[in-house]
């Protein structure tokens, strides 16, 4: 009888939260939350010492201003013209300026996001030199800092033990551990965490003429096993456990290669298969991770070549075709938006913490918020420029900024104040 | 509707009537074919703690007074609130073997030992802030034995009531305990 009334209650309130956001165009004033933040918060404190390092946002240090770069992608012409849907608020800024990353830390540090997980692309890359800056004002915002390994070479799986040894001891011991990212379980136990991108790939694709082409990045599962496996041998001595989260839902494969997780990057993907995620996770003896996040909202490419299999990614969450010159519409998105964030996040709490599954059992939750300033994507909490701010020929270009251009960080912020 | 029960008043009255005839135990006659179903009550799902309700189907052969061929059937469900997921546990099972009785006038009691399968389905569901469902069932051998008690009403129809211990033969080894309880008609 408990469960009808509950289902019956959760039901009701969403319809109502949902038809009144629609009519109202955004905010839901007046309607009772039927989440328990607050239990769950306190679910959390109860936990974890500090469970701002539970919170990590998606960090990408890969933007330049002289020369541009990042901005130009798919021919896109800074500083008015760039490789965004929306203008931030900072303009085309460069991931290498203090004033810049001063801003970042001060918006990361005020949504109460205590950990940032930088796209990383190798020793000596771009990103890798923008680095011990960033750790610098990430560190005086009391602000940690981990890694996400991208595919930035096809030897990175042979080279991945010297790559994280090469993180640990260059920003983590030799800065003193000052703001190297450590997870702390519920037991107390430590650790550090290494996300990895495109390591569970398959061997060939077909492409969309039924062409099949090997993959180059592809790496045999057992060849991640080693890796993984000489990393653990490397630190074991220094730590409880290192904790390897791989970008896939195959938790056999990820299993089979030697990762204690899954951490699913993709924000195109539905929520309704979370669950599924959660459960074989926990069946394949993985932790898994699953994305807070406002959607999708990719540019497009403006030059395809004939015969080309690109084809542009919708928006997410999926909605009626968006009008991005109407004002209606562009503020249409930004509710969609803030309803994925608070859904994403809402169902992250749920299935973390949930005794059902693994990550409860074993003291884990890291919430990756995907992501603070993945323009191309858009995927971006960073404060985007109020649309009314935007000059005539920036207008031009289309973007869709809506009338407050931080309402997603504002809206981030203030549910995860509710916990 | 009245006239739907009134309706099923007679008929089994007239089954009652019809199967009216020498005590079902004096007889048990021996190349009889039976069959039987029921409510059953199953403990120790895995997943699920607790008696998930249900129902079995059997058929028999009786090769001699005390000896019956027995094929059965059963299923049963149990639907728990976790806390915004709700945890379906399904047990189905299909298994065959021999059924021993020993036939007195008023009672036979009874021991039987079955092999065959289970499926054992394991459900997830969410319903906030998205719906969702996620599961998946798996087939394992199993190894039951039970007992129990028929109790005649005539010479085609009797009372079952048992119980039954059963080793489903997954990886860690799941206890099933079983109680059945249902009608049993030789034809």
């Amino acid at each position: 009888m408990s469960l009808l009334t509950r289902r019956a209650f959760l039901a009701a309130c969403t319809a109502v939260a949902g038809s009144a956001a629609g009519a109202a165009g955004g905010a839901v004033a007046g309607q009772a939350d039927p989440f328990p933040w607050r239990e769950f918060g306190e679910r959390l404190r109860s936990r974890f010492r500090d469970p701002r390092r539970h919170f990590i946002f998606e960090y990408y240090p890969w933007y330049s201003a002289n020369p541009y770069w990042h901005w130009t992608q798919w021919d896109r012409e800074p500083p008015t013209d760039l490789a965004a849907n929306t203008m931030p608020l900072l303009g085309a800024y460069d991931s290498r300026s203090r004033a810049v990353l001063e801003q970042h830390a001060r918006w990361i540090a005020e949504a109460g996001v205590g950990v940032i997980n930088v796209s990383w692309w190798g020793q000596g890359s771009f990103s890798d030199r923008a680095v011990p800056l960033l750790m610098d004002v990430m560190a005086d915002h009391d602000i940690r800092v981990t890694f996400h390994l991208e595919p930035y070479s096809r030897e990175r799986a042979a080279n991945f033990r010297d790559d994280a040894q090469y993180l640990l001891d260059r920003y983590g011991a030799r800065r003193g551990w000052d703001c190297f990212f450590i997870d702390e379980r519920a037991d107390g136990t430590q650790g550090p965490v290494f996300k990895l991108f495109s390591t569970t790939l398959p061997e060939r694709r077909r492409d969309c003429h039924g062409v099949w082409h090997d993959v180059t990045s592809y790496v045999p599962d057992s060849e991640w096993r080693r890796q993984t496996d000489r990393l653990r041998d490397t630190v074991r001595s220094d730590f409880a456990h290192v904790t390897l989260l791989s970008n896939t839902s195959d938790t056999a494969r990820a299993a089979v290669s030697g990762f204690d997780g899954i951490a699913i990057y993709n924000p195109r993907a539905s929520l309704a298969g979370w669950l599924d995620h959660a459960r074989r996770a926990s069946r394949d003896g993985l932790l898994f991770c699953l994305p807070v996040n406002p959607g999708w909202d990719e540019i497009e490419r403006r030059t395809v070549a004939p015969g080309s299999c690109y084809r542009p990614r919708p928006f997410v969450p999926a909605t009626r075709d968006l009008v991005w010159s109407r004002a209606d519409d562009r503020e249409w998105a930004r509710v969609l938006a803030e309803r994925r964030t608070e859904s994403s996040l809402q169902l992250n709490l749920i299935l973390q913490l949930h005794p059902l599954f693994a990550n409860a059992d074993r003291g884990f939750f890291l919430a990756y918020i995907t992501s603070f300033n993945e323009w191309h994507e858009g995927t971006q909490y960073e404060p985007m420029r109020d649309y009314a701010d935007l000059t005539p020929p920036e207008r031009a270009v289309g973007y869709h900024n809506p009338a407050d251009g931080d309402y997603r960080l504002e809206r981030l912020t203030e549910l995860l104040g509710r916990l | 509707m009245i006239q739907m029960a009134r309706a099923a008043a007679v008929a089994v009255v007239w089954l009652l009537v019809a199967a009216a005839g020498p005590a079902f135990g004096q007889t048990g006659d021996a190349h009889a074919f039976e069959a039987g179903g029921g409510y059953a009550f199953l403990g120790g799902a895995g997943t699920v703690e607790g008696y998930g309700a249900g129902w079995f189907v059997d058929g028999g052969w009786r090769a001699t007074r005390w000896l019956t061929v027995a094929g059965e059937f059963g299923r049963h469900r149990r639907l728990q609130d976790l806390g915004f997921i709700d945890a379906e546990t399904t047990v189905e099972s299909l298994a065959a073997g021999v059924r021993i009785l020993h036939r007195r006038p008023q009672f036979a009691p009874y021991a039987q030992f079955l092999v065959g399968a289970v499926r054992v389905g394991r459900t997830a569901y969410l319903t906030f802030p998205v719906d969702a469902a996620a599961g998946e069932a798996t087939v394992y051998g199993a190894l039951k034995v039970g007992g129990g008690i028929e109790l005649p009403l005539s010479t085609r129809l009797a009372v079952r009531v048992g119980a039954d211990y059963r080793r489903v033969l997954d990886a860690v080894g799941l206890h099933h305990r079983r109680f059945v309880t249902g009608a049993v008609y030789a034809f």
